[in-house]
């Protein structure tokens, strides 16, 4: 994560490139879970936030006042872009952004504690679950897996970035993490498009420019697992409030119809 | 399906689907030969599409409607309705990973499960252009649908090779069955097939009335 300063003095530029990648990721495309967000051009003040993971929204709550600034901007930059369900996802991203990861100042040795235990769980997952032969896995898993796989290589097919073998990888963990994580519904097709957003988000804060001049090689394998692990939590709190979309017959889905 | 008719005329409809695990091609095909278009960088379906094209056999013009779905078995539940009315099926698998073959017959299993016992069905090899990559001879494919009872072809969507064959060779045989027994029953050209209302598995009832009823 970077220091402070880093932070206030590159914000509105690095703070615009990705917003102009996410939009630029979402345009067009329709995304599944998009139905079920509602507009949140004001997203910090939004209570459901606040009640997102305890450590997400204590988090916020303790750097609320020293925020504003940003939220002004998060506002300014999410209201130019009227009048798309994409926002929606937007702020929702932005939100977490702001409330969780780099652009908050981190003045809270709590929250510190909490990314660096969140983020050994996911490692811990991986290591239990994802770095294991097949033989250990059961045929469901083994299934799963297969899946993700064939649908890593399909997700946002139309940016190169997404090409490099290296970001279908941390794709597949990330997704496959989470099915394992939950198993009332498991992976399903469409939830790869959830996850690409926010790793584009956080892999912006250590990737200059353009996502097309972007590299995984320009990264650690530390900063890999971790920036993995914040897609893993955001994607997770994504899902939590529906889930139901995702399992049997999709009860969710059809409520909706 | 005989009361929809749309901008162009046409003397047969015919509801087709495509099945197969996820990753085969299907989205392809169907591009192919209705587009003629294929493309590398496709995404997963989600849900359901489809298209049309429309091809002359003898001297009818026949609307090809061809359903495609996700390949991920979740989606089963919600596309069971998928099959309502089909009358043909390209069950396809990919020459290059045998699992895809091999969950062939449960793909059959669940397609006569939901259809008509006169539904036209032909067993889609694709991918054939991966030569070097084969995984499932044409030998065991063959025997597996003559086994089965079902046509049978090797395609390559991105080589565009038999696409045209396989479709049209699925909606040439379902005019047989149809002028066959409209030839039976005498009259309107235009009906479909007796058995064209088929029972759909108790569970798509049951998902239909949750939807119905909390909407």
């Amino acid at each position: 994560m970077k220091n402070n300063h880093n932070i206030s003095s590159s914000l509105d530029s690095r703070f615009n490139q990705t917003l102009n990648n996410v939009q630029g990721l979402l345009k067009g495309r329709s995304i599944p879970g998009k139905i079920l967000l509602t507009r949140r051009t004001d997203p910090p003040e939004d209570p459901s936030l606040q009640e997102h993971s305890p450590s997400f929204g204590r988090s916020f709550s303790e750097n609320d006042v020293g925020t504003s600034d940003r939220i002004d901007m998060s506002r300014e930059c999410t209201s130019s872009f009227t009048s798309s369900c994409d926002l929606d996802i937007l702020g929702v991203l932005i939100a977490y952004l702001l409330c969780t990861y780099g652009y908050a100042p981190p003045n809270s040795d709590r929250r510190e504690g909490v990314l660096r235990r969140k983020r050994l769980e996911y490692l811990d997952c991986v290591a239990q679950f994802y770095d294991i032969p097949d033989t250990e896995r059961s045929d469901d898993e083994i299934n799963m897996l297969r899946q993700i796989s064939v649908d890593c290589p399909r997700t946002v097919p139309d940016v190169t970035f997404f090409q490099q073998e290296q970001v279908q990888k941390s794709l597949e963990r990330i997704l496959y993490a989470w099915a394992i994580r939950h198993p009332a519904s498991g992976y399903v097709q469409g939830i790869n498009d959830l996850a690409t957003p926010f790793l584009v988000v956080f892999l912006s804060e250590y990737l200059e420019g353009d996502i097309d001049n972007w590299s995984m090689d320009d990264l650690s394998p530390d900063k890999i697992s971790d920036i993995e692990a914040d897609c893993y939590w955001c994607l997770s709190k994504l899902l939590d409030g529906m889930q139901d979309h995702y399992t049997f017959a999709q009860p969710g889905i059809q409520r909706r119809v | 399906m005989g009361a929809y008719r749309a901008d162009e005329d046409y003397d047969y409809l015919f509801k087709v689907v495509l099945i197969g695990d996820s990753g085969v091609g299907k989205s392809n095909l169907l591009s192919r030969f209705t587009r003629n278009e294929f493309s590398l960088e496709s995404k997963s379906t989600i849900g359901v599409e489809f298209a049309t094209r429309s091809i002359h056999v003898d001297d009818k013009v026949v609307k090809a409607q061809i359903w495609d779905t996700a390949g991920q078995e979740r989606y089963r539940a919600i596309t069971s309705a998928y099959y309502r009315g089909a009358v043909g099926a390209l069950l396809v698998y990919d020459v290059t990973r045998h699992v895809t073959f091999e969950n062939v017959e449960r793909w059959l299993k669940e397609l006569r499960d939901h259809t008509d016992s006169n539904i036209v069905i032909m067993l889609v090899g694709n991918k054939a252009d991966l030569r070097h990559l084969r995984a499932v001879t044409t030998e065991d494919a063959k025997a597996f649908a003559e086994r089965e009872n079902t046509f049978f072809m090797e395609t390559s969507a991105l080589e565009s090779l038999n696409v045209e064959n396989a479709f049209t060779e699925v909606l040439t045989q379902i005019y047989r069955v149809v002028s066959r027994k409209a030839l039976e029953v005498g009259d309107d050209p235009a009906a479909l097939p007796k058995g064209q209302t088929i029972n759909v598995g108790d569970d798509v009832s049951a998902m239909k009335k949750v939807g119905c009823c909390s909407a």
